[in-house]
């Protein structure tokens, strides 16, 4: 029906939509001359930041607990003879008069002199093993104690360690005694047993040693 | 002749003589540094004359302890191998070897001497001046 008003208004809109032009080039060409942002590089710096910390704090905790060892000397004097393995770790003059070592010894049918519940004399020494127990990796820990005879001085009659094989044969060797600290004492210790752990603490050796005299 | 006879005499004396001072044991040793610890191998020997098969009467060396010693620079090490009389709780050594290494802090040689006891007599000593050698 020509004369529908309906009609002649869609009529009017399809002209008036005829007339007009598409914009699409024009957005496209703005598009292309807007210059590129970059991509924001905060995320993956903060990413990559916090995985090198990681790694830090990581290699610090692990080379602070590979160091711990380190701070322990040296042993004083090692030995091997016919197969026995002997090392003294410390030999420390308490009380200006007593002597107290750490040491460990490998060997097949090898004892510590004298056993545990025994003492002995050697020299001008009375001897007591204080305590000895066998570590994971084959050594035996001892901790000797040395009561010299009256008017012995250790430093210039130092005292001797002994070992028994099953065929008794003895090794002994001199120990080189000199004053030292409770904490070089827990040091040795903690040398001695090689994983840096006390099978015996000072104070355990103060206890014992004040037991022996009285 | 007669003098001839007299020095070939005097020869064979003088050589029995040397023969006879000549010690059947002897101590060597090897000495290593590194750092501030020397590592000390030694040997202690006794030349025999044995009978040998089909080659007779021969001079034959045996070790009769070795061993090896690992001290700080400017320390002394004593080291006693043997047996002790078991009547006693005594646990002293006396018949074997005894070996006395000292190191001078600053120089480049130790001190060893070797003894070998017997029921608490020395039967034979020695001392001698080890070098020591800069470990590679």
């Amino acid at each position: 029906m020509p004369n529908d008003p309906l009609e002649n208004l869609f009529q009017q809109t399809r002209q008036e939509l005829q007339s007009l032009g598409s914009v699409l080039p024009e957005v496209q060409q703005r598009i292309q001359t807007l210059p590129i942002k970059p991509r924001s590089q905060l995320l993956p710096r903060s990413i990559a930041a916090v995985l090198v910390l990681a790694t830090f704090l990581a290699l610090l905790i692990t080379r602070i607990h590979t160091l711990a060892p380190t701070i322990i000397p040296n042993p004083d004097l090692h030995l091997e003879v016919n197969g026995t393995e002997l090392t003294e770790h410390i030999a420390a003059i308490l009380d200006h008069r007593v002597v107290v070592v750490i040491w460990t010894y490998r060997g097949h049918g090898i004892s510590a002199v004298p056993d545990t519940s025994a003492e002995c004399r050697a020299g001008k020494y009375q001897l007591r093993t204080l305590h000895q127990h066998k570590l994971p990796d084959g050594r035996t820990f001892v901790c000797s104690l040395f009561l010299p005879d009256p008017a012995v001085s250790p430093a210039l009659e130092p005292p001797s360690l002994y070992t028994t094989s099953t065929n008794n044969t003895l090794i002994a060797c001199t120990t080189s005694p000199r004053l030292a600290t409770p904490a070089q004492l827990t040091a040795a210790i903690q040398s001695a047993s090689g994983d840096g752990s006390l099978p015996i603490t000072v104070q355990d050796i103060v206890n014992q040693l004040s037991k022996q005299i009285h | 002749m007669l003098r001839c006879t007299l020095s070939l005499c005097l020869l064979l004396f003088s050589l029995t003589a040397r023969a006879a001072d000549t010690s059947p044991y002897a101590a060597t040793a090897q000495a290593t540094r590194t750092g501030d610890k020397i590592t000390i191998s030694i040997k202690i020997t006794q030349d025999k004359m044995e009978d040998v098969p089909k080659i007779g009467k021969t001079k034959v060396t045996t070790v009769l302890t070795s061993s090896k010693i690992v001290l700080l620079v400017g320390q002394r090490a004593q080291l006693m191998i043997g047996s002790s009389p078991s009547t006693t709780r005594r646990t002293d050594i006396t018949s074997g070897y005894q070996i006395d290494v000292i190191s001078v802090k600053g120089k480049d040689s130790l001190l060893m001497i070797s003894t070998l006891l017997d029921n608490g007599s020395i039967l034979w000593a020695d001392s001698s001046t080890i070098p020591i050698t800069l470990a590679k």
